[in-house]
């Protein structure tokens, strides 16, 4: 106070021109940081936009903040010469003012702890989304039956050797009833053979007995000569009777032989119409068991095409998924982005809050100079694409910054 | 083949991420939140491949790498420093405290995995 006394209307004026000067830098602080701000907020990124206004209220601050403190400190005599020497600052626009400061003051705080609460909770959002994310992938991993793209085509070939297999099995089996149908011909030819062999064993017979009959016959005319020579064909009589007996018997074989002959050829042919039954029956069954194999053949080769179609599918799926989940997981890495930019932004605003405090005595020079290391300080903490991008835009420097997204050095 | 990675970040996110990519490889994964959590995390077991931001609290991955490197048991240990840091000058000083390799958040995970499998 002591200090403050010392002041007359005299030595306010140059008091209040350096303190107009010391506003001024702070403005050209404040036109640094508005294109930035703007650039910000053309990007949509709100939060980052809100961040960056923050250092334009202490600029605002900073500037009422001491208008106030040397207005307060200038005598009376000297605020009225004041008043009517330059007629700019009216004592309204004083109060205005120190309202303005007040509630900024009051209110920056505030914005602090909002970003710094926007900060944390989006932290925590985006790192729980990563986890759920993270919990659905490995689910799906689980649901597409995931291995890699080797397993998948062993499984494949695992398939095809597979199909390729009962191929050949029902191949054989196929083979087999044909050589069936040979064999069943072939029995069937036999038996044919065997009752054409046996038809001529009845004519055969039927032709003994024809023989029997003449020799009956040529006996009994042998007999009838004999008793017509008296005793002198006697014995020839005997003969004769002899040969009529063998006749008779001659003719009962031939006879009985007709009728085994018969027989036998009544049951070669029931025999021949079973085996061509069975045969007939073994045919159509030997079809059924060829139109089923080839069903089954073709529906397991179909099967199989049609895994291998499901399969292929499936890895184009997990193939579109995996590419979907690193793009997510390029994308979920904005939060660590944004928390840096807001974390140096946080300090500019640290950096330009403490620049825009001066004492009074604090010659303009290094005022200016202060401010003037505030870019250069944010240029050295970027840490960012963006950052740097932003700042080299709004300096009118030509922007030489590159892409170095995902970009990999080995030392 | 599975390797057991560790992954030094502050980013609780970038953690996620990080682990996911790895994990999803088939890789074990140790996660620490900054320099001095990753140095006593280190039981002397076998590590494969260190992957490291570069700016964190308490110990930066730089002063990280530097300590790493002390070690008789893991001063053959690969480290891959992930960061969002591009400067020439910052790799220089990765390189000189012993990083082999430098990849650019934000990463693509077929690039993060291509690092893995060259330096593990």
């Amino acid at each position: 106070m002591a200090r403050h006394a010392k002041h007359d209307g005299a030595a306010a004026l140059p008091l209040l021109q350096g303190t107009l000067a010391r506003a001024g830098l702070a403005l050209g602080a404040l036109l640094l940081l508005l294109p930035v701000v703007a650039a910000l907020l053309a990007t949509g990124r709100v939060l980052l936009a809100l961040a960056a206004a923050v250092p334009l209220a202490v600029v605002v601050v900073g500037v009422t903040a001491v208008v106030r403190r040397v207005w307060r400190r200038l005598p009376g005599t000297g605020r009225q010469r004041l008043s009517s020497e330059l007629g700019v600052v009216t004592a309204e626009t004083l109060r205005r003012q120190g309202l303005l400061v007040d509630s900024t003051a009051e209110l920056l705080p505030l914005w602090t702890s909002v970003i710094e609460g926007g900060r944390g909770s989006m932290e925590e959002a985006v790192t729980s989304l990563a986890r759920h994310f993270d919990a659905m992938h490995q689910q799906l991993d689980v649901a597409l039956n995931a291995g890699d793209e080797t397993d998948m085509q062993a499984k494949q070939h695992a398939l095809q050797a597979v199909t390729a297999t009962t191929q050949q099995a029902f191949g054989e089996l196929w083979a087999s009833l044909d050589a069936s149908a040979v064999r069943d011909a072939e029995t069937l030819q036999l038996i044919g053979d065997l009752a054409e062999q046996n038809a001529a064993l009845v004519g055969l017979s039927g032709e003994i007995r024809d023989i029997a009959l003449q020799i009956k016959l040529l006996a009994l005319n042998a007999a009838i000569e004999a008793a017509r020579a008296g005793a002198a064909g006697r014995g020839f009589a005997v003969v004769a009777g002899e040969v009529r007996n063998l006749a008779i018997r001659s003719a009962e074989a031939g006879d009985q032989v007709h009728d085994t002959v018969a027989r036998v050829n009544g049951r070669i042919q029931t025999v021949v119409e079973q085996v061509q039954r069975n045969v007939e029956l073994s045919r159509e069954s030997r079809e059924h068991n060829q139109r089923t194999i080839g069903e089954a053949t073709h529906n397991v080769t179909r099967r199989a095409e049609s895994m291998a179609e499901d399969a292929q599918a499936l890895m184009r799926v997990r193939s579109d998924i995996e590419a979907q989940v690193n793009e997510v997981i390029v994308k979920l890495q904005f939060q660590d982005h944004l928390s840096q930019v807001l974390d140096h932004t946080t300090q500019a605003m640290d950096d330009l809050g403490t620049a825009l405090c001066p004492t009074v005595d604090e010659p303009s020079d290094a005022l200016a100079a202060r401010l003037a290391s505030l870019r250069e300080r944010m240029s050295r903490r970027a840490t960012t694409d963006f950052e740097r991008r932003v700042l080299t835009t709004e300096s009118g420097a030509p922007d030489e910054t590159q892409d170095t997204a995902s970009e990999l050095t080995f030392f | 083949m599975s390797k057991t990675i560790l992954v030094v970040d502050d980013s609780a996110s970038v953690r996620q991420v990080v682990g996911m990519a790895l994990r999803g490889a088939g890789h074990s994964v140790i996660e620490a939140v900054d320099g001095r959590d990753a140095l006593n995390k280190l039981d002397g077991g076998k590590l494969n491949l260190v992957v490291c931001d570069v700016n964190m609290p308490n110990l930066d991955g730089i002063g990280f790498v530097r300590e790493l490197k002390q070690k008789p048991a893991y001063r053959f240990t690969p480290v891959l420093m992930l960061t969002t840091e591009s400067e020439e000058a910052k790799k220089q000083e990765g390189k000189a405290a012993g990083a082999k390799a430098w990849l650019v958040k934000p990463f693509k995970p077929d690039v993060l995995l291509a690092a893995v499998a060259k330096l593990a």
